[in-house]
């Protein structure tokens, strides 16, 4: 009994000695050296574990034997049996590969290397580097298969991005999530981005109709738990030039041409004294100037026991290169993130933003735009004449054409936007295995907005004068709201230890509500833009008798809409020993925007991968240490189109429909249908296909991502295709149905590489580069139709959506050179173009060769979208010191030259200096006259081949050195230097070759785009 | 913990259903717009009847393309325009007959029309919502408007397609083109079923009248060269009260619109502007051909244009020196200024004047806007203008050409008289021509008379003398047999695929 009993106290105090044995030590970066905190430690021996400390310092249980893994977000996990030294220094290497990174893939995440779409993710140090003003940016030039362009240098201005190629006439945005609410590139300050996601793929069909573009998913920063509040602040201010002018003539070229062109004509010479003309004036240099920029940002965040929070503010404040002060960009951000652990198996997710964006612009690429007129202004005509008066414009050019600086003078308006996004979501744990996540997201926004059109004489017959006590003001005010509610429930199970499964389903709701008001009033008072709104005007203009005054609905406008969508999904993968990857999705979506008939579409769709690193043959290659195969097929949707369009599929009263009868000049209204309806409206199906592969080389210094693709885009919606005139869609106010009527195919190549080498203890280099090959080709579009769209100097039809061209080809003349002698137009085809044809003239193509030049001639003559894109990016750091390097480059893409008016008299390009003299001068410059000819018809002589490589982004970075900063508790301070938009290798002659307008049929049509300027900067982050 | 777990539970189950049911909804995606009247919710009151019978109307000002067409494709004018003869290239190809189908001209005018049909069906597929007075008097407008549209597309492009009901997406495959012959029937049908429903005249000015439909119907007639049937149409506008305005350049003032020699007048009005994209403008109430005629320049007198459709030497030195219409017809800027040529023209008032023009310097006076009728400063003014589509005139040559058509000679010469009289004085002029110099005489007249008025072209092509006249001008075979129509629109003939054959020749 005592032997048992003393046996029994053996063996407790043995149990008790057991349980206090532990391993303890500290978790460090191997890099730097400094602690790493928060490390995740599991005893997997006892499926126990806790977390390293601030200070990196941890303690836990374990034995002699037993198994422990340290793991930390961008690290390398490290497991360690546990042997007899209990003190441990575990050393962390980053995981540079970031295999083991987690990335979001809509409605739940998946670890990269089990990942079987094509995904692409750009982080937070790309974005610090880029210091972009706007988050689109971050994806120009960074990842392959994404295209971003910008409408022109203005403040502000807008953006297109299109992943994988334009295929929808209407709207190529991709769906923007930002932490899984429903959200867009403006919404968020680029310094609260942690990661983006871009899926590019078949497995965006989690998102069913709503993923026909493609799907971004931003991740925001949050708080970390048990961490003590951190600042960090950073600025940056610098200014901004016009990186580009156009050259036109100066003066005295400008008369030596005018001479030589009237003379032509049969006319007087214009300026018999060519001498006292000089250089004249440089109109671009009179509306270019040097406008600042100033960012200020900053964040606070920390978290305790159970709960994280973020805050972070920015103020961002831009003037115009062209402009100043009138064309003003400035917007606020203020975003509170607030994660709590509600208890062990549920967790609040929250955050609510604010967003205020101030805007004003001057009017630019179009006809009348500022930068027309500076090109086209005459350079003998002074800016100001000797009292300091602006000039007018001479009644000798075109109707169109003035002083832009007086354009400036007058130019008013004022864009107000402020918006409230709020997400609040739960993770509960209902059972080991199966987690509920409901997410609920609202977003409301207000616009503002008032135009101010002051009374000003421009010039005799000038068509932008307006007379006194016609000065107009508009104003419009737009609310748009919506709510996403989401509801997945995801359920894990392993079966026989190596058969991994996760089963997500899901279901949405989403609705989008808004209305907008408009008003127009005359006669401002003191015909200042300080007393510009509705109320004081009035509602009919002046110099109307009050029989001529039309009904203020004119003037007066309203609208309401309302858009709702609601689906079910599910989702289910499959693993097999992280070999074998499988995947299905299927998403079932309803939608307001079509007929009942309609209006449920399916979704299905299908990935899969083989990770053939895993396998034994490759197993303990150091050559390739990863590698994976995967493939991916299915159908998403696409209703974006429809968003913009109301009354598709139904008709209503709401054409315009007036009359003059009774006499007088009164106008009676009356009314009509307005757009022609189509009941049997579907939304557009993009198949996506892909194939590609993930490669990790040399002991990962080397990753490697190469994909090809075909997205075809079939039922495309398709707004203003021509239907015949005997329906009556040419009515005023009415238009043609809606139809799904088209085929658009996208396909090409991505491959995309990044080396990194760690060089030796100071020196860190990262060298990227993308390349993406895009072949958009509309392959049917239905009643052998096209969509042409007129822009080409005033009202010449200019591009096409056609069957066999890419979206938005030029469609015109194609030009073989020059008629030299009359002896050359004799044996060349007839024109028969309306104006007559003389040596010196453009040679068109007789392309059917039916002997006529005629319209059936005209053909294919460009398009802009570009053969192949390419980005290339580096990074060196060396001791404190960073540099980052980002270029891109687009080949093979054409612009349209449209911004050159068609009238004798105004200022030309200096290109006209080669012009056509006489037999063997030039043979491809046509001769100058004010005699009627062809050459301005749109013609290839009018494309240009708009290829570029720029240099986009510089930036030198120091840090101060920790040793300095620890006495000033201060943790970092950085301080840099940026060139954006540095130099841009380029033929093209008009200001930017990288811009593209937003409408996807005419964005080649260059009408002067507001030119793109470079933006020098100093900076400033501070972390304490 | 256990109670926390259980209500959670439960919450979460009641919310699963919430979402299911939620997005299982129809009522949820189904959503009616508001402020938006559907087309089935319309036509509950007589004025909404009233509404879309202005609806109807609004496509007549579509007939500033005829009055403008119909003048630089003749001898009257050229179209001229902005230096350079490129200047709106569809109407420069028209002017020089070297046009294709795919002139945007030619399409806006299909379009154009057949938009006006539409409207006139949409009110007649509703014709039987409600009752009330007065219905019948709109319907017969209606129907007179359906005719007119057909019969501007039938002068045009010769046989069109027919349908009880509006044409809707997808007919061009259905419906085929008729012939000629049966086209010109069923107008005919048409103007003879709204005759007896249309009153003589109307309160509001610019409605279709009995007078406006016999007319009409005797224009239609005219066409087929049915001379019974124009004079037994035309004798009985002759008895519903109109007269010819003493004095010939009060019908163009602003104060002689609607007035006792109108029969059918196309109105417009410069209140509501359209914009420069669509160059149908269709949204707009003025009259663009009007607006564009005028002089590149403004002063106190003439409100400004874009010189076009610019009047030939050709057809102002026909103006004998006795007749009036000359002045109220032709603007000669020279002679209005008092400058020597272009150049000084242009000096002073900056502008261009001329297009590529050959004659320089005359204007349509009758047409263009003047200053004082336009108070706006800005910009060029907009017109208008009504385009006197219908005048008594009208009648009454047309009438002489049937009887003269018909050997019946002195009765010719008695409506010939009042035209004539009226421009030159009574008894000035001797018109004792018969047969065939008769017929050349009435159709000079109709030149003198009607000139800006857009009858020119049309009456060149209906009597056959087009390719004399304008071969003349361009040379020889510019005017070939294609030409007495003008082509199908080349989408139209896509869209059909196949279902309709093009006018021959094109």
């Amino acid at each position: 009994m005592r032997n048992i009993l003393l046996y029994l106290f053996v063996i407790t105090t043995h149990l008790c000695v057991a349980q206090e044995s532990t391993v303890s030590g500290k978790t460090v970066n191997s890099k730097t050296g400094e602690p790493l905190p928060f490390v995740n430690i599991i005893n997997k021996s006892k499926n126990a574990g806790t977390t390293s400390d601030f200070d990196g310092i941890f303690s836990i249980t374990a034995e002699k034997g037993e198994v422990l893994e340290f793991s930390s977000v961008g690290f390398k996990t490290i497991t360690i049996v546990v042997g007899d030294t209990k003190v441990l220094d575990i050393q962390f290497e980053e995981d540079i590969a970031e295999l083991e990174s987690v990335v979001v893939i809509g409605y739940g995440t998946q670890r990269k290397k089990e990942v079987t779409g094509a995904v692409a993710t750009v982080q937070a140090e790309v974005l610090d580097q880029l210091q972009p003003q706007k988050a689109i940016e971050g994806l120009r030039g960074t990842t392959a298969g994404v295209q971003v362009t910008q409408q022109g240098g203005n403040p502000g201005a807008a953006f297109n991005i299109a992943i994988r190629g334009v295929s929808s006439n209407v709207n190529n945005e991709p769906q923007v999530f930002i932490d899984g609410g429903l959200s867009d590139f403006d919404n968020i300050n680029p310094d609260d981005i942690e990661t983006f996601t871009v899926l590019k793929d078949a497995q965006a069909a989690i998102y069913g109709v709503s993923a026909g573009n493609g799907v971004i998913l931003i991740t925001t920063k949050s708080g970390r738990k048990n961490r003590k509040a951190s600042f960090s602040y950073s600025t940056y201010t610098g200014f901004q030039n016009v990186s580009k002018k156009i050259n036109v003539l100066n003066a005295t070229e400008y008369g030596l041409i005018q001479n030589e062109k009237f003379i032509n004509g049969g006319g007087a010479i214009r300026f018999p004294n060519i001498a006292s003309l000089g250089r004249g004036t440089d109109w671009q240099e009179e509306i270019f100037t040097e406008a600042p920029v100033t960012n200020h940002s900053i964040q606070v965040t920390g978290g305790g026991e159970k709960f994280s929070y973020l805050l972070s503010g920015a103020h961002l404040d831009q003037e115009g290169a062209i402009g100043g002060s009138k064309a003003k960009y400035i917007r606020d951000n203020v975003r509170l993130k607030l994660n709590v652990d509600l208890y062990p198996t549920l967790k609040l997710f929250t955050d609510v933003n604010y967003l205020h964006t101030n805007n004003r612009g001057v009017f630019a690429n179009g006809l009348g735009s500022v930068t027309f007129n500076a090109l086209n202004s005459e350079p003998y005509l002074a800016v100001r004449d000797e009292n300091g008066v602006l000039t007018l414009g001479s009644s000798d050019s075109s109707n169109e054409v003035y002083n832009p600086v007086t354009q400036l003078q007058n130019s008013y308006n004022d864009f107000d936007q402020s918006r409230f996004s709020g997400n609040i979501a739960l993770d509960y744990k209902i059972l080991p295995n199966l987690r509920l996540k409901p997410r609920f997201n609202i977003t409301s926004q207000n616009d503002k907005a008032r135009q101010f059109t002051p009374s000003f004489f421009y010039g005799p017959s000038k068509s932008a004068n307006i007379a006194d006590e016609e000065n107009t003001v508009s104003e419009q005010f737009r609310v748009n709201n919506n709510y996403v509610f989401d509801f997945v429930a995801t359920y894990n199970k392993t079966f026989a230890e190596k058969h991994q499964t996760t089963l997500t389903v899901g279901t949405t709701a989403q609705r989008f509500w808004g209305y907008g008001i408009s008003a127009s009033a005359f006669n401002i008072p003191f015909n200042s833009w300080e007393f510009a709104t509705v109320a004081n005007g009035t509602i009919f203009s002046p110099s109307l008798e009050d029989d001529e005054r039309p009904n203020p609905e004119n003037f007066n406008g309203k609208y309401e809409y309302e858009n709702t969508k609601s689906a079910f999904f599910g989702r289910f993968q499959y693993d097999f020993e992280g070999k074998y990857l499988f995947s299905a999705l299927y998403r079932i979506d309803k939608s307001s925007s079509f007929g009942p008939e309609f209006n449920t579409g399916f979704f299905p769709s299908f990935t899969a991968g083989w990770v053939v690193s895993e396998e034994r043959f490759l197993n303990e290659s150091n050559t390739v240490n990863f590698l994976k195969l995967r493939g991916s097929y299915g159908i998403v949707g696409n209703d974006a189109a429809l968003s913009q369009i109301s009354g598709a599929f139904r008709s209503n009263i709401n054409a315009t429909s007036d009359y003059a009868i009774g006499g007088g000049n009164q106008v009676i209204f009356g009314v009509a249908p307005g757009r022609l309806p189509n009941p049997s409206l579907k939304w557009e199906e993009a198949k996506l296909f892909d194939v590609g592969i993930d490669l990790e080389l040399f002991n990962n210094k080397v990753s490697v991502v190469a994909d090809y693709f075909n997205k075809t885009t079939e039922d495309l919606l398709v707004d203003g295709l021509e239907a015949e005139g005997i329906s009556g869609g040419s009515a005023p106010g009415s238009s043609f149905p809606v139809q799904n009527a088209g085929t658009v195919v996208n396909k090409g190549f991505e491959f995309s590489v990044n080396y990194n080498k760690q060089i030796n203890k100071n020196l860190e280099v990262t060298i990227g580069g993308n390349f993406t090959t895009i072949d958009n080709e509309v392959t049917k579009v239905n009643q052998g139709g096209f969509i042409e769209r007129r822009g080409f100097r005033l009202d010449q039809a200019s591009t096409r959506f056609q069957e066999g061209l890419p979206i938005g080809s030029f469609y015109g003349y194609q030009t073989d050179g020059i008629f030299q002698t009359q002896a050359e137009i004799d044996n060349h085809a007839i024109y028969n173009l309306g104006a007559p044809v003389a040596p010196g003239d453009l040679r068109f193509v007789d392309i059917n060769n039916d002997g006529e030049i005629t319209e059936d001639d005209r053909t294919y003559i460009g398009d802009p979208l570009p053969d192949f894109t390419l980005g290339i990016n580096l990074t060196v750091e060396y001791k404190g010191f960073d540099l980052g390097v980002y270029t891109y480059a687009s080949v093979g893409n054409e612009l349209l030259r449209s911004y050159e008016r068609d009238n004798p008299a105004v200022n030309q390009l200096d290109y006209v200096l080669g012009r056509w003299t006489g037999p063997g001068s030039s043979n491809t410059i046509p001769r100058v006259t004010t005699e009627a000819n062809n050459n301005g018809v749109l013609s290839s002589f009018y494309v240009e081949d708009a290829s570029y490589f720029r240099i986009n982004n510089v930036q030198l970075g120091y840090n101060l050195p920790s040793d300095m900063l620890d006495k000033l508790k201060i943790e970092k301070v950085r301080v840099y230097g940026t060139v954006n938009n540095l130099y841009t290798f380029t033929e093209y002659k008009g200001y930017d070759p990288a811009a593209l307008g937003g409408d996807v049929i005419s964005r080649g049509v260059d009408n002067g785009f507001y030119p793109s300027v470079r933006t020098m900067t100093l900076g400033l982050n501070v972390k304490f | 913990m256990i109670k926390f777990t259980n209500h959670w539970r439960k919450l979460s189950v009641c919310l699963s259903f919430f979402m299911v049911s939620l997005s299982c909804s129809d009522d949820f995606t189904n959503v009616e717009p508001e402020f938006e009247v559907g087309i089935d919710e319309f036509f509950q009151t007589e004025q909404d009847y009233f509404e879309a019978l202005i609806g109807a109307y609004d496509l007549l000002q579509a007939t500033w393309q005829t009055q403008f067409v119909g003048e630089f494709m003749s001898d009257n004018s050229l179209i001229a325009g902005e230096i350079g003869c490129t200047d709106q290239p569809q109407y420069q190809e028209l002017e020089r007959f070297s046009h294709t189908p795919s002139n945007t001209s030619v399409g806006d005018r299909w379009d154009s029309f057949f938009a006006g049909v539409y409207r006139c069906d949409f009110f007649l597929d509703n014709a039987d919502r409600i009752e009330f007075d007065g219905k019948n008097g709109m319907i017969a407008e209606v129907v007179f408007l359906k005719a007119f549209y057909y019969f501007e597309l039938a002068r045009n492009f010769g046989g069109l397609p027919f349908k009880d009901s509006a044409f809707v997406v997808g007919d061009a495959e259905k419906f085929p083109r008729v012939s000629v012959e049966d086209t010109y029937s069923r107008i005919e049908d048409w103007l003879m079923q709204a005759i007896p429903n249309l009153p003589t005249t109307q309160e509001q000015s610019g409605r279709a009248t009995r007078g406006a439909a016999l007319a009409l119907l005797g224009k239609v007639y005219l066409y087929q060269n049915d001379w019974d049937n124009v004079i037994l149409y035309l004798e009985q506008v002759t008895s519903l009260g109109y007269s010819l305005v003493p004095n010939y350049s009060d019908i163009f003032q602003p104060s002689g619109e609607n007035g006792p020699e109108s029969i059918f007048e196309i109105q417009f009005s410069s209140a509501k502007v359209g914009n420069w994209g669509d160059f149908s403008f269709l949204d707009e109430e003025g009259n663009i051909g009007a607006w564009f005629s005028g002089p590149r320049y403004r002063d106190d007198v003439y409100a400004g244009g874009y010189s076009f459709n610019l009047p030939q030497a050709d057809l102002v030195d026909e103006y004998e020196s006795t007749d009036s219409r000359k002045a109220a017809t032709i603007l000669d800027i020279f002679e209005f200024t008092g400058f020597a040529d272009e150049a000084a023209l242009e000096t002073e008032f900056g502008g261009v004047v001329k297009g590529c023009s050959t004659d320089v310097g005359f204007y349509f006076e009758k047409i263009i806007t003047k200053t004082v009728d336009y108070e706006s400063e800005n910009e060029f003014s907009r017109s208008s203008h009504n385009y006197r589509y219908m005048r008594y005139a009208d009648v009454l040559l047309m009438l002489a050409e049937a009887h003269n058509k018909r050997g019946e000679d002195n009765i010719a010469r008695s409506y010939l008289r009042q035209v004539v009289d009226r421009a030159h004085g009574a008894g000035v002029v001797d018109l004792s021509v018969s047969g065939q110099s008769m017929e050349d005489r009435i159709q000079l007249e109709r030149r003198l008379e009607f000139a800006g008025e857009g009858h020119r072209y049309y009456d060149l092509v209906r009597t056959g003398n087009a390719q004399q006249v304008i071969d003349a001008i361009y040379g020889a075979g510019t005017f070939q047999e294609k030409h007495m129509l003008f082509p199908i629109p080349q989408d139209e003939i896509e869209f059909a695929k196949g279902n309709w054959v093009q006018n021959t020749g094109w």
